[in-house]
């Protein structure tokens, strides 16, 4: 009966990753992690001999420790998957607005399209005549 | 390249990259519409909140309004970007804080008629003007030009410089590969230049006294400068060619 908190655990975590992916906010490659998790969190908790043996022959005075490391490890990788993750996107913004502004000021020369000059008077203009409705 | 007899061939264009300029952009761009009447002007105006796309707008020259701010390094990479895709063959870099005196670009022009360079830096240290800094920012510009000199094949005495001039194969390898960081803009185009086997030449030019702001001399910004400066260049040189052409697919 020791290990019912640790299936607990697991089993609200799968279902909760799997509600994420159904509803498409959140990416399969970022569940590998909470995977890898739950595998571990399993054997540990159904096999308790385990963890105790594992540790000591890596060296950890307690198990505990050995538990601790392992999750610092853990996000630490997962910090760094997302610092990569986030310059990617920033890369990608950045080459949009770009090509963004390329665009807009070839269709001014090329047509007689006049778009208005970002100014702060027009930006607010601009928010102002599209009313949020995207969100919830 | 091509030779001195045929300029109309040549198409020339000028980014201006500006953000929040409205103050000092008039003067500049009708200093230089003035002087360099052959060359288009585009001005890009790095995500303003004030009035420089309208003043711009105002001179008659082409203007590109990014959505937001992105750096001095996004906005020259767009600059090029632009380059590339209307046909122009040299593109000239300049400040819009009126520090470049656009008589000295002839200057930067001969130099890549002479010598055929990709890549023409306008110096400010190179025997002419009156320019100079001091401290530890000093050091680092020694640092930053003796290494990038060994890493270009030429002496270069100011990589920091904004006046540069770049020729249709720079213009090309910009426009796909050209860093946004801090300090990226000069240093790591430098070494992206190199690497992708363009030249690089420079010429000594008169500098004048910002228009507007005050440069700093801040012992601690100095000494900041001379580590991300260092950071730049050791990532910029250890970075393995692979990274350069996925970039670049």
């Amino acid at each position: 009966m020791s290990y019912v908190l640790p299936v607990i655990f697991v089993v609200v975590t799968i279902v909760t990753m799997v509600l994420l992916m159904r509803r498409r906010v959140m990416k399969e490659r970022f569940t590998v992690w909470w995977a890898i998790l739950c595998v571990g969190v399993v054997i540990f908790a159904v096999f308790p001999s385990v963890l105790p043996f594992v540790a000591e022959h890596l060296g950890f005075q307690t198990p505990s420790n050995f538990v601790f490391f392992v999750a610092s490890i853990m996000l630490v990788l997962m910090s760094v998957q997302f610092s990569v993750e986030i310059s990617r996107l920033e890369e990608k913004t950045r080459t949009l607005a770009e090509q963004l502004g390329i665009l807009r000021t070839q269709m001014e020369q090329r047509s007689s399209v006049t778009t208005v000059a970002l100014t702060p008077e027009t930006v607010q203009l601009i928010d102002n005549a599209e009313p949020n409705e995207g969100s919830e | 390249m091509l030779s001195l007899g045929d300029p109309p061939a040549r198409r020339r264009l000028i980014v201006l990259p500006a953000w929040n300029e409205e103050a000092a952009i008039g003067s500049c761009l009708d200093e230089i519409l003035e002087v360099l009447p052959d060359w288009d002007v585009v001005v890009v105006s790095d995500g303003s909140t004030d009035h420089t796309s309208i003043v711009a707008r105002s001179r008659g020259v082409a203007v590109i309004d990014l959505p937001f701010n992105l750096g001095v390094g996004g906005a020259r990479r767009a600059g090029f970007s632009y380059a590339v895709r209307e046909g122009y063959t040299d593109v000239l870099q300049i400040d819009a804080d009126g520090q470049h005196d656009p008589r000295e670009v002839q200057h930067l022009v001969d130099v890549m008629a002479e010598t055929g360079a990709d890549v023409v830096i306008g110096a400010r240290f190179a025997g002419r003007g009156d320019y100079a800094v001091a401290g530890p920012r000093k050091w680092a510009m020694k640092l930053l030009s003796a290494v990038l000199s060994k890493v270009c094949g030429t002496t270069l005495t100011d990589t920091t410089s904004g006046l540069k001039l770049c020729g249709p194969r720079a213009n090309a390898v910009y426009a796909r590969d050209y860093p946004a960081e801090y300090l990226g803009d000069t240093v790591e185009a430098l070494v992206i230049a190199a690497r992708s086997g363009l030249v690089v030449r420079q010429v000594g030019v008169a500098m004048r006294e910002r228009a507007g702001g005050v440069p700093s001399h801040s012992p601690l910004k100095a000494a900041t400068f001379l580590v991300r400066a260092m950071l730049a260049l050791a990532i910029a040189l250890t970075r393995p060619a692979k990274a350069l052409e996925q970039e670049t697919s």
